[in-house]
């Protein structure tokens, strides 16, 4: 289970607060998203949950550990998986980037040979499993940093935009994964900015803007309060112009 | 390409290098700054070790009781007499920089005065010359005269008729060591600072950029830190990797450099070559050796983790790397006798490659060990707490 409460975090040199007052809970076996804007605070937040990041004020709580008390134990318990480039040590090979993350994690080595044969298969990445990671494309790199992520078996999921930049059948397996992951009781907390995926994933959606949670509920909620589909739910509660709103600023009737 | 675009790219390259106010100083003050700063610091120190060498010679001389050579020998300016029955013991034991050895009455005519340097040192063997001019200087001493001599001239010449009425005088030279042994210690004491200081930085630079920002560029810290090894488990792993390649790096030097003298034996210029250090002075050295790696290692390590690229951490490398080569090399011009020793046991890096000079010559006393080693381990600690730190802040784990 993961639980923050009135998490505030201001960067130095800033003016407002990269996320502010942040509360919410994800229970177990539930998919949460947080959705927002680029700059909204999703990693930032990603970022103080995995303990990276000490908070100015607030606290978080990952089954049952404080993470500026107990950090040690807080990784001990979470997954996290950073979108956009995936970090994995290129002269190394699958197996290895996996096996040195489970080295970190103390997983014995028996107990780690069947861990990676079995997230291997799940994420059909056999056939390039010894194979140096410089050398893949994007969507091997980021079934690699999955596995490599999920090593340990943790029972909460962190994952920063885990579909972007992947082809169709890529995201596809992801996103079977991440539902598989679901469905197996764990906790999972994801960000993104892909309308589509949240509709497929979530089931809570966390809308946060300028560091702020705007509204946390189901789907059918938002919709139902909102307007017609989440997009336009989305648009209505950050206040961005639609896709056929543009600014009058910008309009190209003003360049006449 | 044709030119106007070559020159456009170079213009633009030279702009963004421009505005790069770290690069500009590291490339360019910098190295204006390093070396006037070395030459002042050791210009004054040279010059006291020069004058020191002018004034004081120590020769060790083996009558223990009145000798007009003796006699003869205080008169002189520069020189300070030790009068000992054992003087090429004292020699070796560093306590004289010459020994002179005159032989009794008892030995009959054409005695040999023997005049012992210590061939390792280049103030001895310049001792031993000068000892030498003054002896025949004394022993040929014009014995005819002119009225107007001075007292102490008057006492000269009274000290060679004694010594000179009848006997007839060879003088010999001798070195402590054979010649390739002292040649070897000489070119030892000068080369190995040197080699030392650039072999151990340059072999944990090529792996230190990668383990901070490398991290950072290639997006692998994040995944890192989110892991149940603390910092302090990370950063130690990191520098165990350093420090361990810093020391391959330096075997692989010396392994290179003994395959280079095997080649061509006249390497070093001083025909055949002996490693003449053994024993104790080796194990320090490698001690030494060991506890340099430790501080090039933890040092790099701290610019790495603070660097935002791994072509910034190389950049910040530069002045470390020029300022270890600097400090080898500056100390072939200090003389382990000079006033200066001490001041130069507290200076970062010039201490460190001072005390590998004086092992090289067995000259080490056991409190220049011991600051410097104390000094060594002062500094690794102070750029392990800089990588902590470093790697504390968020603003520095985030700076990319």
């Amino acid at each position: 289970m993961l639980s923050l409460t009135s998490l505030s975090k201001k960067f130095p040199g800033q003016i407002k607060p990269a996320v502010e007052n942040i509360t919410f809970k994800v229970k177990q076996g539930e998919a949460a998203v947080l959705l927002g804007e680029n700059g909204a605070g999703k990693t930032t937040l990603l970022r103080i949950i995995s303990t990276m990041l000490k908070p100015d004020s607030g606290t978080c709580n990952i089954m049952g550990y404080d993470s500026q008390k107990e950090s040690g134990k807080v990784r001990e318990n979470i997954g996290m998986l950073l979108g956009g480039e995936t970090g994995l040590y290129d002269r190394l090979t699958a197996r290895e980037n996996i096996e040195y993350f489970a080295d970190l994690h103390g997983i014995p080595r028996s107990m780690q040979k069947k861990n990676i044969a079995e997230l291997a298969f799940l994420l059909g990445m056999e056939d390039y499993l010894d194979k140096r990671c410089g050398t893949f494309s994007r969507g091997m790199k980021q079934k690699t940093s999955f596995a490599r992520s999920l090593i340990h078996n943790p029972p909460v999921i962190l994952l920063d935009e885990p579909t972007t930049g992947l082809d169709v059948s890529s995201s596809k397996t992801v996103r079977d994964f991440i539902r598989s992951c679901r469905d197996d009781g764990r906790t999972i907390l994801f960000s993104s900015h892909n309308i589509d995926e949240v509709k497929k994933l979530a089931d809570r959606i966390i809308i946060i803007h300028s560091g702020i949670i705007q509204e946390n509920s189901t789907l059918e909620e938002l919709i139902r309060k909102f307007g017609k589909d989440l997009e336009s739910a989305f648009l209505k509660i950050t206040g961005a112009p639609a896709e056929n709103g543009l600014s009058e600023n910008i309009s190209p009737r003003n360049n006449k | 390409m044709n030119k106007p675009a070559v020159l456009r790219i170079a213009f633009k390259e030279l702009k963004d290098i421009s505005r790069d106010r770290r690069s500009l100083f590291i490339s360019l003050v910098f190295p204006l700054i390093l070396f006037p700063l070395i030459f002042g610091a050791f210009e004054s120190s040279l010059l006291s070790s020069k004058k020191e060498g002018e004034k004081n010679i120590r020769i060790a001389l083996n009558f223990t009781e009145k000798n007009p050579l003796a006699d003869f020998l205080l008169l002189q300016e520069k020189i300070t007499l030790i009068q000992t029955s054992t003087p090429v013991y004292s020699l070796s034991k560093k306590e004289a920089d010459t020994a002179v050895v005159i032989p009794s009455a008892a030995d009959g005519k054409n005695s040999i005065i023997e005049i012992t340097a210590d061939n390792s040192r280049q103030k001895s063997v310049s001792a031993a010359a000068f000892a030498e001019e003054l002896i025949a200087a004394y022993l040929n001493m014009d014995k005819s005269g002119t009225k107007n001599i001075t007292p102490a001239e008057q006492t000269q010449r009274d000290l060679t008729e004694s010594i000179n009425s009848e006997t007839a005088f060879l003088i010999k030279r001798n070195t402590l060591f054979p010649p390739e042994v002292g040649n070897s210690m000489l070119t030892l004491s000068l080369i190995l600072p040197l080699l030392l200081m650039t072999f151990t930085s340059v072999s944990t630079t090529a792996v230190a950029a990668d383990l901070g920002a490398g991290e950072k560029e290639r997006q692998t810290l994040e995944p890192l830190l989110a892991n149940p090894a603390s910092r302090i488990q990370i950063l130690a792993g990191k520098f165990l990797a350093v420090t361990l390649m810093g020391i391959a790096g330096v075997i692989s030097f010396t392994a290179g450099f003994i395959i280079a003298y095997r080649i061509n034996p006249d390497f070093f210029g001083t025909g055949e070559f002996v490693f003449t250090i053994t024993g104790l002075p080796l194990a320090l050295l490698c001690i030494q050796a060991l506890l340099l790696s430790m501080i090039f290692g933890s040092a790099e390590l701290a610019l790495s983790i603070f660097a935002r690229s791994v072509k910034e951490a190389q950049i910040m490398f530069i002045p470390l790397l020029m300022a270890s080569m600097a400090c080898g090399y500056s100390v072939t011009m200090i003389s382990p006798q000079s006033s200066a020793a001490a001041l130069f046991r507290h200076i970062p890096l010039v201490n460190i490659a001072f005390l590998v000079k004086e092992l090289a010559l067995d000259t080490a006393s056991d409190a220049a060990i011991i600051i410097t080693f104390i000094w060594s381990i002062i500094y690794i600690a102070i750029f392990l707490a800089a990588s902590i730190a470093y790697f504390s802040s968020e603003k520095v784990i985030l700076r990319s």
